[in-house]
């Protein structure tokens, strides 16, 4: 059994389908409140509900809200992705101005969780100027040399020790 | 390692759920991850597989449309919405329909002991059709705008694979249809997604006229293109013999010449040809490891500057009107 899928999932910045690129498609497909109509660990979730659900929904009508009523269990946000992901996320005694900022979070999430980045940047195409090959980047004078040459049985930028250039300060002196 | 994975056999074949935390494993944790995370997970999962072969049925994942919190009219406002686009509700509905979903309802009615011809729907048949043809039209202008120097075959094998089920497939998925398309089979089929976006395309068409559906044809499928090689998609089996066709019409002859090479006779070795007119001009060079593949690299080096796919491109231009969404929370 491999262990990659037991922990946080790793992998790299994308967008969806070249999201943004030609037009922007939210990606939160739609989000179920779960609460309780008379538990207090509810209490911030039914202010929101009460002041602010109608116009985050008429905010973002690309997000379907469905309200969830059951009794005495703790409140919870369920969102679900254009690409499959779903996240999970408790609200229990969150204050109603938390509720909105956390449902803001996952609304502009693009789905894919938790996830640790092999690197902060990515790109398809690492290479804009081809592979490269012995002869990338050599002095065009190597071109008409007739090997072997002298000139190039010295490691390139050889620079002189320290103990050469105590002794040549020596001999200019003298 | 070696430890918990005994422990776990030893969970497992005693078949007690938490025997291990009584062996001391029970406080530790790493990268705040404790240490019984994962011998429960490892338990889990293989409780799960075995159900899953025991029952196979049971695997398969639970239509979204069967949960309490469902409501598709709902869903198809949403979908519209999201796209950006305003859709003829009844249109869309019907672009959602596939066939299988009619045979099935009407399988259903019969028994039920209803009369199966009582339902009056529609499949999807007809839009896809026209969305098919749609598709290829615009994929094919926006192509030949492009790339105005791609011969035609080329042009033809990129809008192929681009309306390819696979691709299209791809496409439908992440504009959210998964879970609205009605056909007998969940999760649909390649074939049942790329049908239905095919249909969606000819109902917008229908819906909000001819230029919303191009701007969303090119928004949507044809930034497929970003960032990739056009002869990723239309490959050149035979360079230097398409180069020699093209060239031979203009009267030109073309000279290989090997400009540099190292590691002759070696695992490691490598060439690099020149492809020179009969002006002594350097068309183009290729790198390989013979001299017949550097050649035929080389040939590919120089069609590419004839047909303007030299990488990197220049970027597309693509539609932005629609971009200016609120990213930052604003409820107040």
């Amino acid at each position: 059994m491999s262990v990659n899928s037991l922990f946080t999932k790793s992998g790299y910045v994308t967008a969806p389908l070249a999201n943004g690129v030609g037009r922007y498609i939210p990606q939160c497909l739609r989000m179920t409140i779960k609460f309780c109509k008379s538990h207090g660990g509810s209490r911030g979730v039914r202010e929101f509900i009460e002041n602010h659900l109608v116009e985050f929904a008429r905010q973002n009508p690309g997000t379907v809200v469905y309200l969830k009523p059951r009794r005495h269990r703790s409140p919870v946000v369920v969102a679900e992705y254009l690409n499959e992901g779903r996240e999970w996320m408790p609200l229990h005694d969150m204050p109603c101005e938390e509720i909105i900022k956390w449902l803001g979070v996952l609304r502009t999430s693009a789905g894919y969780g938790e996830m640790h980045y092999r690197s902060y940047q990515h790109t398809d195409t690492p290479s804009i100027q081809g592979p490269w090959t012995p002869f990338t980047h050599q002095p065009p004078e190597k071109n008409i040399m007739t090997f072997p040459n002298d000139a190039c049985q010295d490691p390139p930028l050889l620079k002189p020790s320290a103990t050469e250039i105590i002794k040549k300060m020596y001999q200019n002196q003298s | 390692m070696n430890n918990s994975l005994k422990i776990v056999t030893a969970c497992v074949t005693t078949s007690s759920q938490l025997n291990f935390l009584k062996f001391g494993l029970g406080h530790g944790q790493i990268c705040r991850i404790h240490n019984w995370v994962r011998p429960v997970r490892y338990v889990l999962r293989r409780r799960r597989k075995v159900e899953y072969e025991k029952f196979p049925e049971r695997a398969k994942p639970i239509r979204r449309s069967a949960f309490n919190d469902w409501n598709y009219r709902a869903e198809l406002y949403a979908f519209g919405k999201r796209l950006g686009e305003e859709f003829d509700e009844p249109l869309l509905n019907q672009a959602l329909i596939d066939k299988s979903y009619i045979h099935f309802e009407k399988r259903r009615l019969e028994e039920l002991g209803l009369d199966p011809n009582s339902i009056q729907l529609q499949d999807n048949g007809e839009l896809a059709e026209r969305g098919k043809s749609l598709l290829e039209q615009v994929l094919n202008a926006f192509m030949v705008k492009e790339f105005p120097k791609l011969p035609k075959e080329g042009v033809e094998a990129v809008v192929q694979s681009l309306t390819s089920d696979p691709i299209l497939k791809q496409v439908s998925l992440l504009i959210g249809t998964k879970d609205i398309i009605q056909c007998q089979d969940y999760p649909p089929s390649d074939q049942v997604y790329s049908t239905a976006f095919q249909a969606i395309v000819g109902a917008l068409e229908q819906s909000s006229g001819l230029e919303r559906v191009e701007k969303f044809i090119l928004d949507v499928v044809a930034s497929h293109l970003c960032g990739k090689d056009i002869h990723d998609f239309w490959d050149i089996p035979k360079p230097w013999h398409m180069l020699l066709d093209l060239t031979r019409p203009q009267g030109k002859t073309l000279e290989p010449r090997l400009l540099r090479e190292a590691g002759k006779n070696t695992l490691l070795s490598v060439y690099v040809v020149g492809i020179y007119d009969e002006n002594k001009v350097l068309m183009g060079t290729g790198v390989g490891e013979t001299i017949d593949i550097a050649q035929e690299m080389g040939a590919r080096d120089v069609l590419r500057g004839m047909f303007g796919t030299k990488t990197p491109l220049a970027p597309f231009h693509f539609q932005t009107d629609n971009f200016p969404m609120q990213l930052i929370p604003h409820v107040r």
